[in-house]
């Protein structure tokens, strides 16, 4: 049977987790060798995907994606931080920031799955589908 | 309307607009084709809900103005890291890495009063170009079959206006029987007979065509729209050039909106044409979802596809409404053959089927059905008391003349006994030959198997049977009215109305053999 993305990054979660450095480095080493072995390599993307997942839950880490017009300030990205640590009942939001003038005002903030969308664009659409209706 | 009117009711409109800050959730086509997308993400995504693939924003087009449909899709496959669901609607405009919104809601089609005598698809949009339909119930297209609480066994007869069906294999409402027979056999005749015959019997008949050609369905709505049939009639219908997934969700489309009906206590009939293109349909989304092939290539739960949508036809009880849900699918055979795996599994689900073979029906013998092969398990229980009485010599008439048949080719050495039954097997064929969109009342039925049954036709030439019998009714019509209204309202042969049926069969013999 095939071992899928998700089973590798548990495994490599497992064996790298409370390991000092130079350890991490020769199991991701032989880790590689392995996949490739198996002939698996493709499943690189998932497996990181999968692995910073079961990473952020573990040590209860948001990573969130904030999509604005424009750049947001100081006190604004702030009050996301606390938003997201307090919907997600974790410790330490991570952010990155993209710049789409499309949206044309307000922001999207992106994590994992969820989306919320605060964007004048956004807003307009939700606008006309309501007129239409 | 006042130019102002309207601009302030648009002012209002604006002012009171509230966008609600909620959580979305999203996901991102992996693939997409043949229908079939893999989506990542969606992680709260229920089986068999519905989503909505969007395109990407970055299409260039800020607002994205000409383009608002929003193509939806159903969760099939719920597996590890990805979601496959089929597409309902063109999958063309669907890219890679396009965003897929869940709803939250289990695939439902809009349902009302307002859907009678319309085509519709299998989503419940019109598609007959008369309009849009209004409706304001949505019913969920999968739903579990009513609990064995709220059932009834059935009670009161379908009259299918078909003299053989009528006679032999009777239909009670409630009931699911199954016509089955090669192509070109007739199969959506006999269903469409029923559908013209439910006029003036409170029933809601709904047509559900799945995998047809449009020609077809577009001869069928103007029969049925000549025939005054589409005032209860409802079409659902999923082209051959539609999507696999619309031939697979109209079947259920169309019971949901039986089951509407169902509910405000009224009689349904829904006829799926045919279920052998449904499972075909299911096939290839399973094939292409890469679910293991088993038997014909089928996969392992083609059974419950079929078990779980005929078991939605019930016979409620008086609490629940005591309405009932009537299904005539229609199964295809390859050659005859009834023993392949779709045809032996509808066998199994339904109460019974109705067989039709081609070699009968190139003999001339339409309906073509093989009264040996036909059976209707519960359907006896429902037929009207004036009908048993008739058909109860018919089925002996038609069995003792099947075994004597081989010798007919003797002739004159058979014995007088003998030869008697083979007449009389011979004008009980001609009699149950019956036209296409011709169905006939169960009063008329009555009459003419009661006169064949009880010799009245021995002295008529076989060839002329059919010409005896055309006059005959238009006899019934015309000058013996009495007895047939007495016939529908008693719905029972007694003592009387046999004295005065069998004067009306007198009289007219009088007659006709004068005038001859």
């Amino acid at each position: 049977m095939k071992i899928t993305a998700n089973q590798y990054a548990k495994t490599l979660f497992e064996l790298i987790d409370n390991k000092p450095s130079q350890d991490v480095e020769k199991i991701i080493y032989n880790f590689v060798r392995v996949v490739k072995k198996n002939k698996q390599i493709k499943l690189f993307p998932g497996i990181l995907e999968r692995l910073s997942f079961i990473w952020n839950n573990k040590y209860k880490i948001a990573e969130a994606k904030i999509i604005s017009a424009e750049e947001l300030n100081e006190k604004d990205e702030k009050k996301i931080k606390d938003y997201l640590k307090e919907k997600y009942k974790v410790e330490k939001v991570v952010i990155s920031k993209e710049i789409d003038k499309n949206i044309i005002g307000g922001f999207i903030i992106k994590t994992g799955d969820d989306i919320v969308d605060q964007s004048i664009s956004g807003k307009i659409k939700k606008l006309r589908e309501n007129l239409i209706k | 309307m006042d130019k102002n009117y309207i601009i302030e009711q648009l002012k209002k409109q604006i002012e009171n607009f509230e966008t609600k800050t909620q959580t979305e959730k999203v996901g991102t086509v992996l693939e997409v084709g043949d229908g079939v997308a893999k989506i990542s993400g969606l992680s709260d995504c229920m089986a068999s809900e519905m989503l909505e693939f969007t395109n990407s924003h970055k299409s260039g087009d800020k607002l994205n103005t000409n383009k608002t449909e929003s193509i939806y899709g159903v969760a099939l496959n719920l597996e590890e890291g990805q979601i496959g669901a089929m597409i309902l609607g063109a999958f063309e405009g669907i890219k890679e890495g396009d965003q897929v919104k869940s709803t939250g809601k289990i695939l439902s089609i809009p349902v009302g009063e307002n859907m009678i005598g319309r085509v519709i698809n299998p989503l419940g949009q019109q598609i007959d170009g008369k309009g849009e339909i209004i409706c304001d119930k949505f019913y969920p297209i999968e739903k579990i079959a009513p609990g064995v609480i709220t059932r009834q066994s059935v009670n009161q007869p379908v009259q299918t206006g078909i003299k053989a069906i009528d006679a032999m294999i009777p239909v009670g409402r409630g009931q699911r029987e199954l016509i089955i027979g090669d192509r070109q056999t007739g199969k959506t005749a006999i269903a469409i007979d029923a559908i013209i015959n439910q006029k003036g019997q409170d029933m809601i008949c709904i047509y559900v065509a799945i995998g047809q050609k449009e020609s077809k369905i577009a001869r069928i709505v103007a029969e049925l729209e000549k025939k005054g049939a589409m005032e209860y009639t409802t079409i659902v219908l999923a082209g051959a050039s539609d999507p696999a997934a619309f031939s697979f969700i109209a079947p259920y489309s169309g019971c949901a909106l039986g089951e509407y009906f169902l509910d405000k206590g009224k009689d349904v009939l829904v006829i799926y044409d045919d279920l052998s293109k449904h499972a075909w349909a299911y096939r290839q989304i399973s094939l292409i979802l890469k679910r293991p092939p088993g038997r014909e290539a089928y996969p392992g739960d083609v059974f419950y596809l079929h078990s779980r949508l005929l078991e939605r036809s019930a016979k409620l009880n008086k609490d629940f409404g005591g309405g009932s849900i009537t299904a005539l699918p229609i199964i295809e055979t390859q050659a005859g053959d009834v023993s392949a795996y779709i045809p032996t599994n509808v066998i199994s689900i339904t109460d019974g089927q109705i067989y039709l073979e081609s070699d009968l029906f190139y003999k001339g013998i339409r309906p073509a059905l093989n009264v040996g092969l036909s059976v209707s398990r519960v359907g006896s229980a429902a037929q009207t008391k004036a009908m048993k009485k008739v058909a109860g010599k018919l089925r002996l008439d038609l069995a003792q003349f099947r075994e004597l048949e081989a010798f007919a080719q003797f002739g004159s050495d058979l014995d007088e006994n003998t030869r008697r039954q083979i007449e009389r097997g011979k004008r009980t064929v001609e009699i149950l030959k019956q036209d296409q969109y011709a169905p006939m009342l169960m009063e008329n039925q009555v009459a003419i198997l009661y006169a064949l049954t009880n010799g009245f036709l021995d002295d008529v030439a076989v060839e002329k049977i059919k010409v005896w019998e055309a006059d005959f009714q238009r006899y019934l019509d015309s000058s013996a009215k009495e007895v047939l209204t007495l016939i529908a309202e008693k719905k029972e042969l007694t003592e009387d109305v046999v004295a005065k049926l069998e004067k009306v069969i007198k009289d007219f013999k009088d007659i006709y053999q004068n005038g001859e």
